[in-house]
């Protein structure tokens, strides 16, 4: 744990290091939320509820959305493709620490910065625009089950992510899959509306996939949309997921360290 | 005319020069180009899900803010398949390999501006204007109205032109160009809807000082009539001095450069 504490520490001071970067990064999903928020508040104009929901939940979907997508689709991975490509996974290979935990560590402070920097662009938001979002009761069963499905959601995009970094053991074009893997995951998990506003055997569809798990679902849970039996449902095939991807994660770990030549380190 | 013919033929050679380049990142250029198409029908079908139950928004119809969408992708993609080369341009200043481009007999903004066509934009630009007409098609256009909105489209690529000037400004001066040219791809985004879905401080921001509602919604309101001679003279004012100061800023910006790792 102390190992693991000094890893977080580390990580954040390089954080501060590259602040600007990371400010101007937040920046462009304010403007997301802006962009949003007005589509919404356009479409809304003399309706009073629409694919199930009324304007305040829409608008609070967005914003939770956005808190939500910042904790878990926020990575400290996006780099490992290059680091294999040019051999400067050896640097970490050669520390007295498992690469996981490291990366771990990476993930940890990556996701809590971006946090919190979200709760205060919503603070922000709420203060300039003041969007209607009062009349949505919280549960502590909803926020109970939101944690849940949270916790194992960052967990499965963890994997994910790392799976994504491994194609650098067997290409050196690292970028343009996670590019596609990007534009899949900011459309398909939540991140921009309810999912359950696309044609029904289209969502149908998505849910096949766990791409809705990572934001969609533990929004809708939080807001209190989701029946008991689809909350359980949904924690339970987010579970599998997470072990399908861990066990991947573990699998193209060992096949690719065979393969791995440290090639310009 | 002769100097446009020799800035053309250098403008073919050099994206002769780019699409070679990308041919030997085949695999990645497909993947792109899937993953474009794939944001692009994803957000259409997203709107046409959205407006099967609502008749509009904002006073717009339907087919109206699709109409908008489609003239936001085309007038982005289209600056990103002329000015990819300002996304480039960060390693440039960085490095002080900028010198090379100085000492050409050639307009380094020319150069920092044109230096890459992207090819991938240009097949998208074809499947978007595609989907443009098709959509289209469900509207009563006027010859004069399409004439003036194929005026103003120009106007939009001319608008991201100097956004793009600005951002190698700012380059210039502060090496910063990697985040800046997607803030302005963010801010550019605002436009893919009517700037009349915004409040009134929004909206004077997006017309006055940023002027994407020139760029993406006054080619629009032309399409559907809703224009007058007011709205095409500010249009056309604000535009010419946002084109003329974003030069001026170029100036300045070139006369900062200190060549410091050169």
């Amino acid at each position: 744990m102390k190992v693991f504490k000094t890893l977080v520490k580390t990580e954040f001071y390089t954080y501060l290091a590259y602040r600007l970067n990371f400010v101007l990064w937040r920046l462009r999903n304010f403007l997301w939320l802006v962009f949003l928020y007005f589509f919404w508040k356009a479409v809304f104009q003399g309706e009073i509820t629409l694919f199930g929901y009324t304007k305040n939940e829409i608008f609070l979907y967005i914003l939770f959305a956005q808190v939500v997508s910042s904790f878990v689709l926020s990575t400290a991975t996006g780099g490992i493709g290059g680091m294999i490509n040019d051999g400067t996974l050896t640097d970490i290979l050669l520390l007295p620490y498992s690469f996981f935990k490291i990366m771990a560590a990476k993930e940890v402070i990556d996701k809590l910065v971006n946090f919190a920097f979200s709760i205060f662009e919503i603070f922000l938001f709420i203060l300039l625009f003041n969007p209607e979002i009062v009349g949505v009761q919280l549960t502590w069963q909803s926020v109970l089950m939101f944690i849940i499905s949270l916790l194992l959601a960052t967990t499965l995009y963890f994997f994910i992510a790392l799976n994504l970094g491994f194609i650098g053991f067997w290409s050196t074009e690292v970028w343009a899959p996670r590019f596609l893997f990007m534009v899949v995951v900011w459309l398909l998990a939540g991140n921009y509306f309810p999912l359950d506003v696309l044609p029904t055997g289209l969502y149908k569809a998505l849910n096949l996939l766990p791409f809705p798990y990572l934001v969609y679902f533990p929004v809708k849970v939080l807001l209190g949309k989701a029946e008991v039996a689809e909350v359980a449902g949904g924690v339970f095939v987010l579970f599998v997921w997470t072990l399908i991807f861990y066990g991947f994660t573990k699998f193209l770990w060992i096949k690719g360290l065979k393969v791995y030549t440290a090639q310009g380190a | 005319m002769r100097e446009i013919k020799r800035y053309l033929k250098i403008w073919l050679r050099l994206s002769y020069n780019s699409f070679s380049a990308m041919f030997f990142t085949r695999f990645s250029a497909v993947i792109f180009l899937l993953g474009k198409i794939l944001r692009f029908s994803f957000i259409l079908i997203f709107l046409l899900a959205v407006f099967s139950k609502v008749p509009g928004a904002g006073g717009y119809s339907k087919e109206q803010i699709i109409i908008v969408f489609l003239i936001y992708s085309l007038i982005d993609t289209l600056s990103q398949f002329l000015f990819r080369e300002v996304y480039r341009f960060r390693p440039k200043v960085v490095f002080g390999t900028f010198d090379k481009d100085l000492v050409k007999p050639v307009s380094p903004l020319f150069l920092s501006l044109f230096g890459g066509a992207d090819v991938l934009d240009l097949i998208t630009v074809v499947i978007y204007t595609l989907v443009f007409f098709i959509f289209l098609s469900s509207l009563v256009i006027t010859p004069l109205n399409f004439s003036l909105f194929l005026l103003f489209l120009i106007n939009g690529v001319v608008l991201a032109a100097a956004f793009h000037i600005i951002v190698l400004s700012i380059g210039i001066l502060t090496t910063e160009v990697d985040h800046l040219i997607m803030i302005y791809r963010d801010v550019e985004n605002l436009g893919r809807i009517p700037v009349d879905f915004y409040d009134k401080a929004l909206r004077f921001v997006l017309t006055y000082l940023l002027p994407i509602g020139i760029m993406m919604t006054v080619p629009a309101k032309i399409l559907f009539g809703l224009w007058n001679v007011k709205i095409l003279g500010v249009a056309l004012v604000v535009s010419l001095a946002f084109f003329y100061a974003s030069l001026r800023f170029w100036g300045y910006a070139l006369q900062k450069y200190s060549s410091a790792s050169s």
